[in-house]
């Protein structure tokens, strides 16, 4: 008996080898042939995640068609190929899906990384295996700032960046002189209220109430309660969008008035925050990577074409994911060679503009194959998110200070 | 005398094909697979020690984990000493964690260890989360790998959980195993007896914890970005390590290792074939063979060959 156990065993295993080899072969053989340049691009497709990562794959499609019509598919009489792997908003499977498509797929080029931790892997791996990562959203400062030369970021800007339009704002309008500062705890919330923190202390600006949250937390009242009781002239939140549609409706419950609520992006520009939250989002205003109406070309057509096609509003991911495969299609097509040195210096030399504004990658302050961001203050009025800053793209005048709940 | 003769060149068989296959596979995703499959097995194997022998299940085995993970992330962020010196001494900070709780919770009955484990989990991940200064927080600690060699990290792994196994398999078969079956069965009985039950139900913990804390050091060196909501993670680890015994089989020896294999590679086969839904039909999967095989399927092989002779007899019989 025991001898069959052991023969048993030994089968599975023998079983278990073979699917990998075969698994392996496979997935050579269907990767069809050397006339193709294949780009592989990691997003989560199923999970909690999936949201965002089905709103970029399709945002990547959108785009792939156009430059197909266009004739920019193919380069050198070869055809760009999208190969898209599943992390499951999982960095363990993030880093399998890399060392599939890099050592088993062969391909070209990385693409995609939506959450910072899964980013933070595909990076760490692409630099490994010298194969250049374009991230579409990852917005973890680390990433480009180990030096990595294969590892570069052009739609997404360093959470700490987020913030350069809204400190322009800050100075030539509210002016305050308390702030509070609230934050969901992941790498996204700790590393924008750090950004933020920073440069309260650098402006002497005091900060009167500082407080991360976890993330997916139902209650915000005990925490707006305190931070009423220190009366801040302005709030500066990052989150994502329930959390978000929370606190501004526990707000409204608790009848706190701010001069000014300020969203540091994600959650507080969806169209879900103003689905959720209602009137309650009247006023707020929000850091912002992109919004449709904003004045670069094709942005309010890629806009309009989303919804057309996909029945949704896509928001500044799916813009992100847009303009990622015009810079892939782009550095490719000037790439001197499909070698791993060709197409990072052809990415290193992208000079081109984008739905998401100019996007050139540079060292800077840092940062390694960094574009500089362009980054806007929008503010939901009427239901309706406005670009109130700069001023020289604005689509509405801001509202400040935002009236009182009361006298709304 | 025959059967453990076979037993024992059965083992050997398999240290050899283990050490051998990495000369028939190349491809480094297929080795990623495989180090994936071993860091698995070893805290498989290692929880398997306190939950299927001494049948103290733990519900936070990621409180080992992230300990050993980040004993290694933290010697590289603050001392700027490899992260290897990790594999020193995240093992012991996670066995030096297991022994106050053990203590507290040994001496009492019922369902108390199992909750305490799952608040310590859940503690280590929001304290790690928190102090941001030690620990940079949700930032996490991302490192350049020093080595890429597949090949090395696979041996390393493989020298850890032959250590792990090797652990496991002389404890359980020394006086201390037969102890610790006979707490599982009853520990009344074992009381009487005269068997100091809280001392060996700790002397359980301590390896268990141990390995699973080498187990996490091995990840922070191997996979190079830790963060507390992925090693400290409920769902991803204590859970996992969890569903990785029961599908090889609790309480056998080479049960966790199988379960590992089974469950990762279905685990990456599924996703790289079935596009979104492969996380239900794995899902789905692995209720299915917990339902019908609940010993796992090394528990079960005394099942699964009657089932193969009963369908060699009805195929002769209609013959």
């Amino acid at each position: 008996m025991k001898k069959f156990r052991w023969q048993i065993i030994a089968v599975l295993l023998v079983v278990a080898l073979v699917g990998l080899l075969a698994g392996g072969c496979g997935g050579g053989s269907s990767s069809g042939g050397k006339d193709t340049v294949k780009v592989g691009i990691i997003l989560p497709l199923t999970g909690s995640e999936a949201m965002f990562g089905e709103m970029e794959k399709n945002s990547f499609e959108l785009a792939y068609e156009e430059l197909k019509a266009a004739g920019k598919t193919t380069v050198g009489g070869k055809e760009i190929k999208l190969m898209y792997e599943d992390d499951q908003g999982k960095q363990d499977v993030a880093k399998s899906a890399t060392e599939k498509l890099v050592n088993q797929d062969k391909v070209n080029m990385l693409s995609g990384g939506y959450s910072s931790a899964c980013t933070n892997v595909i990076a760490g791996s692409a630099q490994t295996l010298n194969t250049p990562f374009l991230v579409v959203t990852g917005s973890s400062d680390d990433i480009t700032k180990k030096g990595w030369q294969y590892v570069f970021r052009g739609s997404a800007a360093p959470a700490s960046k987020y913030t350069i339009s809204f400190w322009d704002m800050l100075e030539k309008v509210v002016k305050p002189q308390s702030v509070a500062i609230i934050y969901e705890n992941t790498d996204f919330g700790t590393s924008g209220a750090k950004g933020f923190r920073e440069e309260c202390n650098k402006r002497g600006i005091k900060i009167a109430f500082d407080q991360a949250y976890e993330h997916g937390a139902i209650d915000f009242k005990p925490m707006l309660a305190n931070m009423r009781s220190t009366n801040p002239d302005m709030i500066f939140a990052t989150s994502y969008v329930m959390d978000a549609s929370m606190i501004v409706k526990q707000m409204k419950e608790l009848d706190f008035n701010t001069k000014l609520f300020v969203g540091n992006g994600a959650g507080y520009t969806m169209p879900e925050f103003y689905e959720n939250a209602g009137a309650a989002t009247d006023y707020v205003a929000s850091t912002a990577l992109w919004v449709p109406n904003v004045t670069w070309p094709g942005a309010a057509d890629y806009f309009n074409k989303y919804k057309q096609k996909y029945g949704k509003e896509p928001d500044y991911h799916g813009a992100q994911a847009y303009a990622t495969m015009y810079i892939i299609a782009d550095a490719l097509g000037r790439a001197k060679d499909m070698t791993n040195t060709g197409i990072q210096q052809a990415l290193k030399q992208t000079d081109m503009m984008t739905i998401m504004g100019p996007i050139k990658f540079e060292d800077w302050d840092g940062y390694t194959n960094q574009d500089r961001p362009n980054t806007y203050v929008v503010q939901w009025q009427k239901g309706k998110l406005e670009v109130i800053w700069p001023e020289d793209v604005k689509s509405a005048s801001y509202v400040y200070p935002a009236p009182k709940w009361s006298e709304r | 005398m025959n059967m453990l003769n076979k037993k024992f060149l059965l083992t050997i068989a398999f240290i050899i094909l283990a050490v051998l296959i990495p000369v028939v596979i190349k491809a480094p995703y297929q080795l990623h697979i495989l180090i994936l499959i071993i860091i698995w097995a070893i805290i498989g194997t290692s929880w398997n020690l306190l939950g299927g022998y001494a049948g103290q299940v733990s519900f936070g085995h990621a409180a080992f984990f992230g300990l050993g993970a980040y004993s290694a992330g933290l010697l590289t962020l603050h001392c700027a000493l490899s992260p290897w010196w990790g594999i020193l001494l995240g093992p012991l900070v996670a066995a030096l964690a297991a022994l106050p709780i053990g203590m507290i919770c040994f001496r009492l009955r019922g369902p108390y260890f199992a909750l305490a484990m799952l608040a310590l989990g859940e503690i280590f991940r929001l304290v790690f989360l928190n102090l941001t200064d030690f620990t940079n927080g949700a930032k996490g600690i991302l490192i350049m790998p020093a080595i890429t060699n597949k090949m090395f990290y696979y041996y390393t792994g493989l020298g850890m959980l032959a250590l792990t196994l090797l652990a496991t398999y002389l404890i359980v078969n020394s006086k201390i195993g037969y102890y610790l079956v006979s707490i599982r069965e009853d520990q009344d009985a074992a009381t009487s007896l005269g068997i100091p039950t809280t001392l060996y139900k700790n002397l359980a913990l301590l390896p268990s914890a141990f390995f699973t804390g080498l187990a996490g050091a091995f990840y922070m060196n191997y996979v190079a970005f830790i963060d507390p909501n992925i090693v400290f993670n409920l769902t991803n680890v204590s859970v996992m390590v969890i569903l990785v015994v029961m599908l090889g089989g609790v309480a056998t020896t080479w049960g966790p290792t199988i379960g590992a294999a089974i469950y990762i590679f279905l685990g990456e086969y599924f996703r790289t074939t079935l596009g979104s839904a492969n996380v239900l039909i794995f899902g789905i999967l692995v209720c299915l063979i917990i339902m019908f095989l609940p010993n796992g399927i090394a528990g079960e092989l005394d099942l699964l060959k009657r089932l193969t002779q009963r369908k060699k007899a009805s195929l002769s019989g209609g013959v």
